[in-house]
This record gives C-alpha cells, sequence and structure tokens, in this order.
C-alpha cells in the first residue's frame, strides 16, 4: 500500500469506520513507515487545531463593525412597531 | 407603542454597540467575506430583537447572540455549498494539485514532505503566533474544504446529512478531509518551521 493511500484511509477513519482488511492494511503499513505514523499524529493534531479555530474566537483580532451597518442595524429596530 | 416593545429597543441598540464588533470579527472570519459578514450580523441582531421574548434574562446575551450567528452561519454555508456543487473552481484545482505534490507517482512521499514532524504540544494551541499561522491556513484553503472540514463542527450533524448538504458521495468526503489536512500541513509547516 502507498503511503498517500494510508494516509486517505487515515483520514477515512477520522470520519467513518474502516473495513477489516483496511484496518489490517493501516496497521501494517503504520507499523512499517515512520512517515505515515507521524501523519497520523499530525492529523490528530490538525483536527484539534480546527476544532478550535471553529469553536473559539478569542484570539482573532478584533475587527470594527463598521458604523454605518451598526446605524442601519439600529434605525431598522427602531423603526420596528407594533403592527409590523 | 407599547413600553415593553421600548424596552427591547433599548436592549438589542444596546447590544449592537456592545457586542457588534466581536460578532462581527467572529462572522469574518468565519466567511472571510467583509460583505457577507455584514449581512449575517445584521441579521442576527435583527433576528434577536424579533425573538427577544425567548431570550432569558438568565443566559449571558452575547452567548445567546453568538449562538443565533453560528445558525446563521450555518445556513450559509449551505447555501455556499449549494454554489459549489459541480464545477471544480480553481482554487478547488491548485488545492488539489498542492496535495497530489507532496507524493510521488507512485504514492510515496516526495523528500522534503517526510519526516517534518512538529511535535504534538498542548501548548501549541495556546501560543498565539502559532493560532496566526493555523488563521492564514485554514483561510487559504479553498472554500469549499473550509466549508466541508468545519462541518465536523456543527453538532448534531452526521456525516451522512453533511455529504447531503455538501453534494458530495462519502468517498468524496474524506478525500477533501484528506486533502485538506495535506495543504494544512504543508501551509503549517511553510509558515512555522521556516
Amino acid at each position: 500500500m502507498s503511503c498517500k493511500r494510508a494516509t486517505e484511509l487515515i483520514e477515512k477513519r477520522s470520519v467513518t469506520d474502516l473495513s477489516l482488511v483496511e484496518r489490517f492494511r493501516l496497521k501494517l503499513h503504520t507499523s512499517m513507515c515512520h512517515a505515515c505514523s507521524e501523519y497520523a499524529m499530525q492529523s490528530k493534531f490538525l483536527q484539534k487545531a480546527i476544532a478550535k479555530w471553529f469553536t473559539e474566537h478569542e484570539h482573532f483580532e478584533e475587527t470594527k463593525l463598521p458604523k454605518p451597518v451598526k446605524k442601519s442595524v439600529i434605525k431598522e429596530i427602531s423603526g420596528f412597531n407594533d403592527n409590523s | 407603542m407599547t413600553k415593553k416593545l421600548d424596552n427591547d429597543k433599548h436592549s438589542v441598540e444596546q447590544w449592537v454597540d456592545e457586542y457588534g464588533d466581536e460578532l462581527y470579527s467572529w462572522a469574518l472570519h468565519k466567511t472571510s467575506s467583509v460583505e457577507t459578514a455584514e449581512d449575517l450580523v445584521q441579521e442576527t441582531f435583527l433576528s434577536a430583537f424579533r425573538n427577544f421574548d425567548s431570550f432569558r434574562e438568565k443566559s449571558r446575551p452575547k452567548t445567546w447572540l453568538i449562538s443565533i450567528l453560528k445558525n446563521k452561519i450555518i445556513d450559509h454555508y449551505r447555501k455556499a455549498a449549494n454554489n459549489y456543487v459541480s464545477l471544480d473552481s480553481e482554487d478547488v484545482q491548485s488545492g488539489r494539485q498542492i496535495a497530489e505534490s507532496q507524493f510521488d507517482k507512485y504514492g510515496q512521499w516526495t523528500p522534503n514532505n517526510m519526516g517534518s514532524y512538529w511535535e504534538e504540544d498542548k501548548h501549541l494551541l495556546d501560543d498565539p503566533e502559532f493560532l496566526k499561522i493555523l488563521d492564514i491556513c485554514m483561510q487559504d484553503l479553498p472554500a469549499k474544504w473550509l466549508i466541508a472540514v468545519n462541518f465536523t463542527y456543527f453538532s448534531g450533524i452526521s456525516s451522512r446529512d453533511i455529504c447531503q448538504e455538501l453534494n458530495v458521495r462519502p468517498s468524496n468526503y474524506w478525500q477533501i478531509i484528506h486533502r485538506s489536512k495535506l495543504l494544512l500541513k504543508k501551509c503549517i509547516e511553510k509558515h512555522w518551521l521556516s
């Protein structure tokens, strides 16, 4: 099995179940291939990094909401009345 | 006009001032588009106002607003995914090329893509410099792939639903994840290890 295929299976495993044969072949490959077993660790790390990127935002630099947008939201809200 | 309506208006207007920037920064990072981010934030406040009665005083306004915004972003992703359905856009093609280039024609790692291991260090994810690079690399992903990797983190969406939303076969889905990870790996190595 090639490294490309092995790393594909590593990602498949992160999304869904591997077949018995796939599991066996992947295990055999990573037991012999240093680069792919490192990839498996990197992949796990990236998974955590993506989760952090998606769920947290404290570390982003703040961009100000443009004043005209603020004004237009406030205007729209204050324009509401009981009949609308 | 009732007093209650006035009070609701007053609260939401205050929120626009207080939380507008933060919501906007969040939306901008998740969508990479000024226009979209502005729209989503506007919609968030309007929907907060319309549903003011469902806001319970005990929850923090910020938490509530962010949960509304998150739903708006998911809707935006869904719509965007539908627009990307059939064609391979330019960014997808170049992304695929970069991913493929890490292997030779036999599918073995090419020399400079082997063994460049960054330690799985818990603290790396607390390092502001690293997070900055992660941010650059995430935004560098082809739009459809960014949507695909992020779909994983919307709670309550099964991978079957994700495939349906993205209109891809399951095998395509994990191939997209595979290529996205290869791209991220390469990008992080380029910026972080150099």
